[in-house]
């Protein structure tokens, strides 16, 4: 168990760091002539022809092998301090030669040249291998590294620096250090450590260069695993052929059935419908787990407990309870476990296997004889996956597998694991009392980010060596945040799993030598369909010109229109707020004027397109219990049509139509949405809203906004005290919550006829392109189509209608009469109030 | 220059203190773990300890006298050879590492011109 160690507490003393550059030069000579002296009197002294000099030599020899063992140590092991106390330690005994020989030369550099001693430091520690291979797998190029650390040591390598100073940095760079490799479970403070540390000093110049080169210090010690791993299997033995081989195995255990003691009876029948985890553990294919330590310990608990050892562990697909479930079977193998657990086999059971080909009453046949074994056997912990299909298992008149299983379960006869999902936990055993009741469930929550991405790397490494190509650090970092942000299907590490997998396998066809983070960043745009990567100058370019793009699609509504450009923008510079949706605005005025449209053509320009869009409209929802209908209901029966949708397409605009007319306490759930881009579905799923726009719709007081446009006023004005008005409708903490509430005003006379002219040229545009039909409008035409769409209570709404009636319509028969035909250029005029199609 | 001094000396009498603590403490903790651990793995395969405590139980459940009398035969075989396998690399190993620790007390009795054959040998033969 890792002990917290109080930085306060710790020293670091070393006389040698307080030698002149004289002294210490002085001392390495003398320490290296010690040796030659020893190692050459030790050669003559053996092959000497005078016995006890012989002696001598051999007890020279002693000495020299086992200076030979210490080569590259420290005095003490990190390891031992698990045992013992850590107040007053210290931390230059646990220095690695080769850290405290980079540690001295850094500090004859500052005494003697002068400047900064971090960036000394960091010049020889990136002249090792290992932090140049690290640095390389997070995409930083060694080369260019080194010299930007040369160009910032030039910049102020005439400032001196007095010694007493340097000690001090010393000191406080050593500590840290050692703080890293304790918490890495490293066995010495290698120079690994010191560049974590020089990260977390107070080093202005250290910052810039890792901000440059975007380096996050406590990364490379995660980058330092593929080295580590690629070494040490390179010189003795095999990479494993999957991620459970990591686990540290022993060796010359053979398979068997039966238990040591003798005591246990053959199970022929289990073992024909099961599969034993402490055979595969034996195998070293399974017991590798990183996270969890809640869960496994709390596993471990129950199961050794005397009365109702049986746990449920419930989690989504993918969240790792088989995984902790084997570490259990690898334990016991081990003889790491408690009494209970000593000498057991963990076998689990396929019902698939148990009930295909079988009719129910033979099922429960199988049942029997199964649990026959088991108990008479007493040396199985029983586990079952999908333990929701035992309920299922029942045919008429027959019982379920888990009433048979019941009784037994209930006497404490033996140690039950079932697995299950938060959904079929709903559905299928809540409503089974007396079978949930014999378990106690243990919630297996998704691994953090940090462990997702050390699992990863230990995956990397077996997949390198399969498709032959190098995985990144940051591919790997990326693919488990972009699978944490957007796929959300899966939990960590299985959704980054199958991402970095995916990408491994594209970029291999493709004769890739390296996956980097940019493709697994493509491949994420790709399946979920958003701008991921950093705005290119083409799309900045577009970006800023986003209000010109709108408006050759929306007339007018300016304020509105700027609005939603400066969000984007904001989105897509990296500069939205943190933790809350991109935006979240309420739109408000007549209807007809472009509220809607104006979403849509968000959806269409920024959100890849119109199907983009998750639109709910709200007069739907006026009832209480519509509110289930948004997060699913309690019994799991209905699903969310909201959280399903982002879960779904975690990059959309969530378009909730006519806002002002759902159920008040339906439209409480977007308060913490609006606020934390978070909400809770009916299976306690949070669904993240973070990349998701929000455009709410209402006609609320509208009729006032039209008087107070008519009389002169202009929105700006108007503006606060419609938001008073509003509050009639709308909840004031709800209002407040929106990035901003937007009015649209009515449409002018000139707005409809702009509007229409927009809309006949996109009817001529699909014309031409459908049919090769060219398509000509009279002004005349124009004109009267936007006298007919016009109206003054629905704004531009009829307009389609009109279009359709007098146009399409027309058009479309002619077309089918064959009047008009492909490569025809037609001209619609107005002739005698009618319109003529020529 | 008296601090370098005194530092150096301070090194040379702290490498001959380590190279004998190393010998001595550092060894048996890392051959004792050695030791443990071997006797660790033969135990998945003898169970000394388990046989033991299931000694008086039929062999795999058969509780016919069979089950009691084949149970006892196994189980007294087992428990033999096991405790014969210990025996020997427990007494193999404290062998070892008493001859580990007398290397450098030989050694040096050599250096000073201690003759063994004429007083250890002599002595050992006088005991029988």
């Amino acid at each position: 168990m890792e002990k917290k160690i109080d930085l306060e507490k710790i020293i670091f003393c070393d006389p040698r760091f307080d030698f002149s550059i004289f002294q210490r030069f002085l001392w390495n000579c003398i320490s290296y002539a010690f040796y030659v002296f020893l190692v050459v009197g030790t050669v003559v002294f053996i092959f000497s022809d005078v016995e006890r000099l012989r002696w001598v030599g051999l007890l020279f020899l002693l000495f020299l092998i086992d200076r030979a063992f210490l080569i590259n140590k420290a005095k003490h092991s990190i390891v031992e301090l698990n045992s013992t106390p850590t107040d007053g330690i210290n931390t230059s005994d646990f220095l690695s030669a080769k850290s405290f020989r980079i540690l001295e030369r850094s500090m004859d550099m500052t005494e003697s040249v002068g400047g900064d001693f971090y960036l000394n430091i960091l010049k020889n520690l990136i002249k090792r291998k290992e932090i140049r291979g690290a640095l390389w797998r997070m995409e930083v190029s060694p080369e260019e590294f080194e010299q930007k650390v040369d160009e910032e040591i030039e910049k102020i390598k005439d400032k001196k620096i007095i010694k007493k100073e340097v000690i001090i940095k010393v000191e406080e760079l050593v500590k840290i250090a050692f703080l890293k490799a304790y918490t890495s479970q490293n066995i010495f403070i290698e120079p690994g450590d010191i560049f974590s540390a020089i990260g977390e000093t107070s080093s202005e110049a250290i910052k810039k260069i890792f901000y440059l080169f975007s380096i996050n210090a406590n990364d490379l010690n995660k980058a330092l695993i593929f080295s580590r791993y690629r070494h040490k299997y390179s010189l003795v033995k095999r990479l494993p052929q999957t991620i459970g081989g990591f686990a540290r195995k022993p060796f010359g255990i053979r398979h068997r059935i039966m238990n040591r003691a003798w005591t246990a009876k053959p199970t022929p029948i289990l073992d024909m419908f099961s599969d034993d985890l402490t055979d595969l553990a034996r195998e070293s294919e399974i017991g590798f787990l990183i996270g969890h330590k809640k869960e496994h310990s709390q596993l471990l608990n129950i199961l050794s407990r005397p009365t109702r050892p049986n746990v449920l562990l419930v989690g989504e697909p993918g969240s790792g309870k088989e995984t902790i479930v084997s570490r259990i079977a690898f334990e016991i193998i081990k003889d790491k476990v408690s009494e209970p657990l000593f000498d057991k086999r963990v076998v689990s059971l396929q019902i698939g296997s148990l009930i295909s080909g079988a009719d129910p009453k033979e099922v429960s046949e199988r049942v029997n004889k199964i649990l026959g074994e088991i108990i008479s056997s007493k040396n199985i912990i029983l586990y079952i996956p999908d333990i929701h299909n035992l309920v299922k298992t029942s045919g008429e008149g027959f019982m379920s597998a888990a009433d048979i299983m019941l009784s037994v379960f209930k006497s404490d006869a033996i140690q039950v694991i079932g697995a299950t999902y938060p959904k079929e936990l709903k559905l299928s055993l809540e409503s089974r009392s007396d079978f949930l009741n014999i378990f106690e469930i243990v919630r297996v929550e998704e691994i953090s980010e940090d462990e997702a991405i050390t699992l990863l790397i230990y995956e990397s490494i077996i997949l390198e060596e399969q498709y032959k190509i190098i995985v990144s650090f940051e591919a790997v970092k990326e693919a488990v945040s972009l699978a944490h942000k957007y796929f959300r299907q899966k939990l960590l590490p299985s959704s980054a799993e199958d991402l970095l997998k995916e990408s491994i396998v594209e970029a291999s066809q493709r004769g890739d030598k390296v996956l980097k983070a940019d493709h697994v960043i493509s491949i994420s745009e790709r399946k979920v369909n958003v701008p991921i990567h950093k705005a290119s100058k083409e799309e900045a370019k577009s970006l800023l010109n986003l209000e010109d793009t709108i408006h050759q699609s929306l007339i007018d509504q300016e304020e509105a229109v700027k609005s939603v450009s400066s969000a984007i923008r904001e989105y897509r510079s990296g500069l939205s707020r943190q933790g809350g949706p991109i935006a979240s605005f309420l739109f408000v005025g007549p209807t007809g004027v472009g509220k809607t449209e104006l979403a849509k053509i968000l959806a269409k320009t920024q959100f890849g397109s119109e199907s983009a869009m998750v639109r709910f409209d709200m007069s739907e929802y006026q009832d209480k219990q519509s509110i289930f209908r948004f997060i699913g209901s309690p019994d799991g029966k209905i699903s969310g049509g909201l959280t399903e949708s982002i879960i779904q397409k975690p990059y959309s605009l969530i378009l909730l139509d006519e806002f002002e007319k759902a159920h008040p306490d339906t439209l409480n759930i977007f308060l913490q949405v609006f606020d934390d881009g978070r909400l809770t579905d009916n299976l306690g799923r949070v669904v993240d809203f973070t990349n998701t726009m929000i455009i709410a719709t209402s006609n609320a007081e509208s009729n006032y906004i039209k008087e107070q446009i008519e009389n002169g006023k202009k929105i700006s004005e108007i503006k606060d005290e419609f938001k008073k008005k509003l509050a009639s409708y709308f909840r004031p903490e709800l209002l407040n919550r929106f990035s901003d509430v937007i009015i649209f005003k009515n449409l002018s006379r000139g707005d409809i006829l702009s509007i229409t002219k927009l809309q006949l040229n996109k009817l001529a545009k699909l014309a031409a392109e459908n049919q090769g039909i060219s398509l000509d409008f009279d002004d005349a035409v124009v004109d009267k189509i936007s006298k007919i769409g016009y109206d003054p209570v629905f704004g531009a709404r009829p307009l389609r209608g009109a279009i359709s009636e007098n146009i399409k319509n027309v058009l479309a028969e002619r077309i089918l009469r064959d009047e008009v035909k492909k490569g025809d250029v037609v001209r619609v005029v107005l002739e005698g109030g009618e319109i003529i199609f020529k | 220059m008296g601090a370098f001094f005194i530092f150096f000396l301070n090194r040379f009498i702290y490498r001959i203190s380590e190279f004998i603590r190393r010998w001595y403490l550092e060894s048996a903790r890392f051959y004792t773990h050695f030791i443990i651990s071997l006797l660790e793995k033969l135990d998945g395969t003898f169970a000394l300890k388990i046989t033991w405590r299931h000694f008086g139980e039929p062999l795999y459940q058969d509780r016919t006298i069979f089950g009691y009398i084949f149970g006892f035969i196994f189980r007294s075989i087992r428990l033999f050879i096991g405790a014969f396998i210990y025996g020997v690399l427990i007494t193999l190993a404290v062998i070892i590492f008493v001859v580990w620790a007398l290397i450098p007390f030989y050694i040096i009795a050599n250096i000073i011109g201690y003759d063994f054959s004429e007083n250890v040998n002599w002595k050992i033969a006088k005991l029988f």
